[in-house]
């Protein structure tokens, strides 16, 4: 496997961090080499947040991304306002993005207008999964890592278990458990 | 190997430190190097060390030298605003010969400037920040692995020589989170203690290693420590042979051992007709760099001092006088630039990319510059 770049933005609170830091964790646990990094700056702009992750087989050396590979959208306003500054300007969602990426989008809470030759775009219903199905809102990072999965297979599920277990509290465990069963199922099915 | 997981930069440190046998932490906290403080104030009470929370860095910094002269390894950690504060004790530390451990997560100055966003500003007042005259010992490691094995490094050659080591990491490390394998066994190295009893032993006299064997407070031997220049047993002299003497030593101490000392990765040099020269996180840049250059038959290598002071220069020089060119790219304004030219002594063009907005170098911009310099595009 070569370099495999993940960005995960949403609205802050939604976990975008955390679910890359889990990434991340699954991959090493794979094996693999990783780097988890987070945006600081935008968050003071937006209320949005952004997790990077980058998982390759070898050792790796820019250590953020350059062009994401797959990107998770989990609010409209992460869509609509993200603005990365950089050295040649602010920068939207979509400019660190490679052509033929996987865009992973909530299907209830992100309109778009994406160009589908362009972007392998995902729609799937995570915040209502999490919210319905699992019963608790606040696992849709979680969702969204599955489905992440499901999609890419960038790490594998039992990693991506592990890595989900040593990262939440114990109570919640069996609840983050179902989240990725459900995320799993979600996204076959979008498929 | 032992236990390998995923694991932040600053944590990287602290673990580090402890199993370095660091008992002692004092600091003030300052982004980005608080975690540190964070992991060092969970860690330290469960292996019987002490963790104090000073009154800002001029304080932690004098907290440290004094729990290290009572004989525990110590550290602390800050970024640059606090570094710049700890400079006049740090000059107390190399002056009194106590070992201390003194971490620098850099952040883009000068002043407070950007708290949150990396920079490699420091390197030079790494080097000359305090006053007077004194060989630096500075690491600059480029991933959490290496944080992990230079914060063990740095501890050991600050007690073996007597003398502040400095960790210069950037935020990009600091913050990051990585496969770290933690090494199953690792050299730990202890300050000597003095072989004659309390009444014949004196605490500043020299050893054949230039190394004087000064006792730990409270295990029954009287001196006196002071900022002042001093004769053996401790108490201020002029006497300008031994001031000379003391100079000269201090340096000597560590300059004997510059060998053993340097560390640094060579990359693609083989072959190579341009040579960058790149530390820390940056070096990363330059390697991604290099491998997309490598493809486009651009001949390219890299060079990454992890000890950045005492300077490599004479390796240097030495790759340096077979290349095209020698390229520098760092983030400040033109800082370990100066060494590399210094040690090329004109024996190739030495350029220089430099960033200083809180932004790493990308790749695209070392590329840009192997595009226009390789003789492949002349």
């Amino acid at each position: 496997m070569a370099r495999f770049e993940t960005r995960i933005t949403g609205t802050a609170g939604q976990g975008s961090i955390t679910a890359a830091v889990i990434l991340a964790k699954a991959a090493v646990e794979d094996g693999k080499y990783a780097t988890q990094t987070a945006k600081y700056g935008a968050a003071m702009r937006t209320g949005v947040s952004i997790g990077d992750c980058i998982i390759d087989n070898e050792e790796i050396d820019f250590p953020k991304v350059i062009k994401a590979d797959a990107i998770i959208i989990q609010s409209q306003e992460a869509y609509d306002k993200l603005k990365i500054p950089s050295i040649s300007g602010d920068k939207d969602i979509l400019a660190d993005v490679k052509d033929g990426a996987y865009v992973i989008l909530d299907k209830d809470l992100v309109k778009h207008n994406l160009d589908r030759d362009r972007y392998k775009v995902i729609e799937v219903p995570m915040a209502k999964v999490a919210a319905e199905v699992v019963g608790k809102r606040q696992v849709m990072n979680v969702v969204a890592l599955a489905a992440l999965q499901e999609i890419t297979n960038i790490v594998s599920k039992e990693a991506l278990e592990k890595a989900v277990i040593s990262s939440v509290p114990e109570r919640f465990v069996d609840l983050n458990k179902k989240a990725l069963e459900e995320g799993f199922k979600m996204a076959k099915e979008a498929l | 190997m032992g236990k390998v997981y995923l694991e932040f930069g600053n944590h990287a440190c602290a673990k580090a430190a402890i199993r370095a046998g660091c008992r002692f932490y004092a600091g003030y906290p300052i982004t980005p190097s608080s975690e540190i403080a964070e992991k060092m104030a969970e860690l330290l009470p469960k292996v019987g060390g002490k963790f104090i929370q000073m009154e800002d860095e001029i304080g932690s910094m004098a907290a440290a030298i004094g729990a290290s002269l009572a004989g525990l390894k110590s550290m602390t950690a800050t970024s640059g605003p606090g570094f710049s504060l700890k400079q006049e004790n740090l000059g107390y530390a190399y002056m009194t010969e106590t070992p201390v451990v003194v971490v620098n997560v850099q952040r883009q100055g000068p002043s407070t400037g950007l708290p949150t966003q990396p920079a490699q500003g420091d390197v030079m007042q790494s080097r000359w920040g305090t006053h007077g005259d004194y060989q630096a010992i500075v690491f600059s490691p480029s991933s959490v692995q290496e944080v992990y094995e230079e914060t063990i490094r740095a501890f050991n050659w600050a007690e073996r020589l007597r003398q502040p080591v400095i960790l210069l990491i950037d935020e990009t490390i600091g913050h990051m989170r990585e496969r770290l394998a933690e090494p199953e066994n690792v050299e730990i190295w202890n300050r000597k203690k003095p072989s004659l009893p309390p009444e014949k032993h004196l605490a500043y006299k020299p050893e054949e290693d230039d190394v004087p064997a000064i006792p730990n407070f409270g295990e029954g031997y009287r001196f006196h420590v002071t900022g002042l220049h001093h004769g053996y047993d401790g108490f201020p002299t002029t006497d300008p042979k031994l001031v000379q003497e003391f100079m000269e030593r201090i340096q000597r101490k560590v300059l004997r051992h510059k060998d053993e000392l340097l560390k640094y990765e060579e990359y693609m040099l083989d072959d190579a007709d341009i040579l960058i020269v790149a530390y820390g996180s940056v070096a990363r840049s330059a390697k991604y760099a290099i491998k997309e250059a490598r493809k486009k038959g651009i001949k390219v290598g890299l060079f990454r001092p992890i000890t950045l002071w005492p300077s490599p220069e004479e390796k240097i020089y030495e790759l340096a006088k077979n290349m095209k060119c020698v390229l520098v790219p760092e983030m400040n304004m033109g800082q370990y630039v100066l060494e590399v030219e210094r040690a090329v002594k004109g024996a190739s063009e030495v350029h220089r990319i430099n960033k200083a907005c809180g932004e790493l170098i990308y790749p695209d911009e070392i590329l840009r510059f192997l595009d226009k310099f390789s003789p492949l595009t002349v």
